[in-house]
């Protein structure tokens, strides 16, 4: 498990050199001369040398170095980046990004390595220094436990651990036991990683640092010997933590069922006349706002982290397409929530391949038309209030409205007389229809026909809306509109009459299906492994008609302990859903939590279904 | 009506009577699609509907009037209002479309006034034979709610 959260971790900051330096090659293309651009390819290129070789991933190492070694020399030789060079620096960062992939097979020269010690206290600092010293210089050091800060604050154990990627451990071995004070070198091959991979990367970030700060600590008298301590400790005080982004998660759904929670309370509190209760409701409602808050802020990233790649996929698409097309991306800083961000890429990726392939004209037509040769497609997204949104506009050839029509009545997905009725704006919408193609032939990236369907109900059922804008001739422009955060619950989807109303998850227990229900004095009643159990018809309990065909049962427990079982009619599914703001006027209706739209673009209501009975 | 001396609004029918509401209230009119009843709610509440991404609920303004219930047909619209905080919907017979008249030609509606329940109605459009009675939405939804659910309204 550790093992693959430290995996996950130097994964991520590949992937993030990787993007970076797309952008920075895609940029270098149109400014081949630029030293700045050049000097921080060079830099990433190394850092993914450093990072690889802590790590022990010498193939990516000996790519990034290859990367590094060719920018060098045209550094030196202070000659611009051609075409061939700046593909050679592409190859290498897809070939890196291909060994990221492949790569499985462990690392075998990772050792455990516990060492022990009776320093004297007022040597404890710098012998723990010594250590560091020790192992960075004959292996990798991975991480140390206990870390830096601690070490450097005195706090030093007789017992440290250390996971060091190393060849010679004799070697090693040797060298800790020639400092005084070291009764004991244990190493161990490393079966289990228990090493702590945010401490691993920072390792391997401050490792240069480090080793100057110990040069100095080594040279220094003693009297100056605090100072340095304090020099190390602010260095190593730490403004920013990498956090996994499953923790992150978990805090997050967390939340959301502290807010359900929350709304539960509400609803109780609203039926107690207590001023007391009702302060300290506010109260509460106050904090959980404020945490839910801070922990969205926690979960936005700028869309320039992921849309950076698009560069690289447009520039691809337009040499495959023998087109010549510009991306430019504005509004990069623009932050999403992570989970909004991972959902848009499809889409997004799926409009620009649109616009590629149906959009953008090839370069001798646009001339014809009196357009530049070259076309673009820009991005940009920015904030309106509480949503965010996204521009995905091209210069090509437009959405004809009357061709659309014309093919979504050939498709037999719409009648001639609807086709007719239809206005131009609507009909751009025809493209969004399950199983509309403009194409004859079904090209490889575009013209499947799931298209667009795809794109738009995903962003409904994210909560936001997608417009199309074209002018014939002129260009297309999609603009997809999101809340810029969501809180996430999970749900189980149960039918009741016609409509799906959500039941959270958290409070379901079991759900079984009844051949039968036994009732006792009119009471519906069931048998569930010799326990009997109450239950109640959920259509009765929302006032809905409703001509049961199954019997499901939904199981829950309340707080006192006792379950019940709820009837319902069919059971959709779990779901994962983002709770949107309740209608005021709605507020406060009995036995209903919220409002969420389900994945078919429906809206559901959360039943609270400890309040119902 | 303030410095203007035009008044622009929505007119509907409603139960063969005809109703307008200002245009500054009105945000969009939209053919009724699917909606999703509410249960426990009051009655006038219909349903609600996503409206890109909210949950939007939906009013029945012959409900709220006492009027006799009516199926939806091809006529019938949604015209959606902004209250204070929110967008709700108002379910109508059908729209007419928009009347403009000048302000000496709205009337105070003075047998309804004295009745403190119907604050809501500002005013009473005449053009030619027509009489179109104007409704203050925002004033409607704050009766409405103090009211109660039970009550319906007498126009």
């Amino acid at each position: 498990m550790l093992k693959e959260k430290y995996e996950e971790v130097y994964f991520s900051e590949i992937l993030d050199h990787i993007r970076t330096l797309n952008d920075i090659l895609l940029n270098l293309e149109k400014d081949p001369k630029n030293e700045a651009l050049i000097m921080e390819a060079l830099r990433i290129f190394h850092s993914i040398k450093g990072d690889s070789a802590v790590i022990g991933m010498d193939k990516i190492a000996e790519i990034a170095h290859e990367g590094e070694n060719l920018l060098i020399s045209i550094k030196e030789n202070k000659s611009s980046i051609n075409k061939e060079i700046l593909n050679k620096l592409l190859n290498y960062i897809d070939e890196i990004d291909n060994y990221l992939g492949l790569i499985y097979n462990k690392n075998k020269n990772t050792f455990k390595i516990i060492i022990y010690n009776n320093f004297k206290e007022e040597l404890k600092i710098i012998k723990s220094f010594l250590i560091i010293k020790t192992l960075a210089e004959i292996g990798n050091l991975i991480s140390i436990d206990p870390p830096y800060d601690m070490l450097s604050s005195g706090n030093v154990p007789q017992m440290i651990t250390a996971v060091v990627s190393v060849h010679d451990t004799e070697k090693l071995k040797e060298n800790l036991l020639k400092i005084e004070g070291i009764t004991s070198v244990e190493i161990h091959p490393l079966e289990k990683l228990d090493f702590n991979c945010n401490e691993a990367i920072a390792a391997s970030d401050r490792m240069n640092e480090i080793e100057q700060l110990i040069s100095t600590v080594e040279s220094g008298t003693k009297e100056n010997t605090g100072a340095i301590v304090d020099l190390i400790r602010d260095k190593y005080r730490l403004s920013e933590i990498r956090v996994n982004v499953k923790s992150l998660d978990k805090l997050f759904n967390l939340v959301g069922e502290l807010v359900l929670a929350k709304s539960r309370l509400n609803n109780i509190v609203k039926s107690l006349d207590s001023n007391e209760l009702k302060e300290i409701q506010r109260f509460l409602e106050g904090v959980v706002n404020e945490i839910q808050n801070e922990i969205m802020s926690i979960r936005l990233i700028p869309i320039g982290q992921v849309f950076g790649v698009f560069r690289r996929m447009v520039r691809d698409l337009s040499k495959e397409f023998n087109k010549e097309i510009d991306l430019i991306i504005q509004g990069e800083e623009t932050a999403v929530d992570r989970k909004i961000l991972e959902e848009l890429i499809d889409p997004v990726i799926h409009i620009i391949r649109n616009a590629v392939d149906h959009g953008i004209e090839s370069p001798s037509e646009r001339l014809k038309n009196g357009k530049n040769a070259t076309g673009t497609i820009k991005i940009n997204a920015y904030r309106e209030a509480s949503n965010f949104i996204l521009d995905i506009e091209d210069d090509g050839k437009g959405i004809d409205p009357k061709v659309v029509k014309e093919r979504a009545v050939d498709m037999g997905l719409i009648s001639r007389s609807r086709a007719e009725a239809m206005s131009d704006e609507e009909a751009l919408y025809l493209i969004c229809m399950p199983g509309f193609t403009t194409k004859e032939r079904v090209s490889k990236i575009s013209g499947r026909g799931v298209g667009m369907s795809a794109v738009k109900s995903k962003i409904e059922a994210m909560g936001g809306s997608l417009i199309i804008k074209s002018i014939v001739g002129l260009g297309t422009k999609i603009t997809i509109r999101l809340p810029a955060s969501m809180a996430m619950i999970k749900i189980l989807v149960v039918k009741v009459g016609e409509q799906c109303y959500s039941i959270p998850l958290s409070d379901v227990i079991e759900i079984v299906q009844l051949k039968e229900v036994k009732y006792i004095k009119g009471q519906p009643f069931m048998d569930l492994r010799g326990k009997v159990i109450r239950l109640f018809s959920l259509s009765e309990l929302l006032g809905i008609k409703e001509n049961r065909k199954q019997n499901y049962v939904v199981i829950v427990k309340k707080a006192d302990d006792k379950e019940f079982g709820f009837l319902v009619s069919d059971i959709v599914g779990e779901d994962e859903i983002t709770m949107r703001p309740f209608p005021q006027l709605l507020q406060g209706t009995h036995g209903l939590l919220g409002a969420s739209i389900l994945g078919d673009g429906k809206p559901t209501f959360i039943i609270d279904v400890m309040t119902l009975v | 009506m303030g410095g203007r001396n035009e008044v622009q609004a929505i007119a509907f029918l409603l139960n063969n009577e005809v109703y307008g509401i200002e245009v500054q209230q009105i945000k969009e009119i939209i053919k009724v699609k699917d909606y999703v009843t509410v249960p426990n709610a009051p009655n006038y509440i219909e349903g609600v509907i996503n409206l890109r991404g909210q949950i939007t609920p939906i009013v029945s303004l012959r409900k709220i009037f006492g009027m006799d219930k009516r199926p939806l047909d091809e006529n019938s619209r949604i015209i959606m209002v902004e209250l204070e905080s929110e967008v709700i919907g108002l379910i109508v017979d059908s729209v007419l479309g928009v009347i403009s008249a000048a302000c000496n030609d709205v009337v105070k509606p003075p047998l309804l006034t004295s009745n403190d329940g119907n604050s809501f109605l500002t005013g009473i459009i005449r053009q030619g034979d027509q009489l179109i009675i104007l409704i203050d939405v925002m004033k409607l939804m704050n009766d409405v709610k103090n009211r109660g659910s039970q009550k319906s309204m007498e126009v």
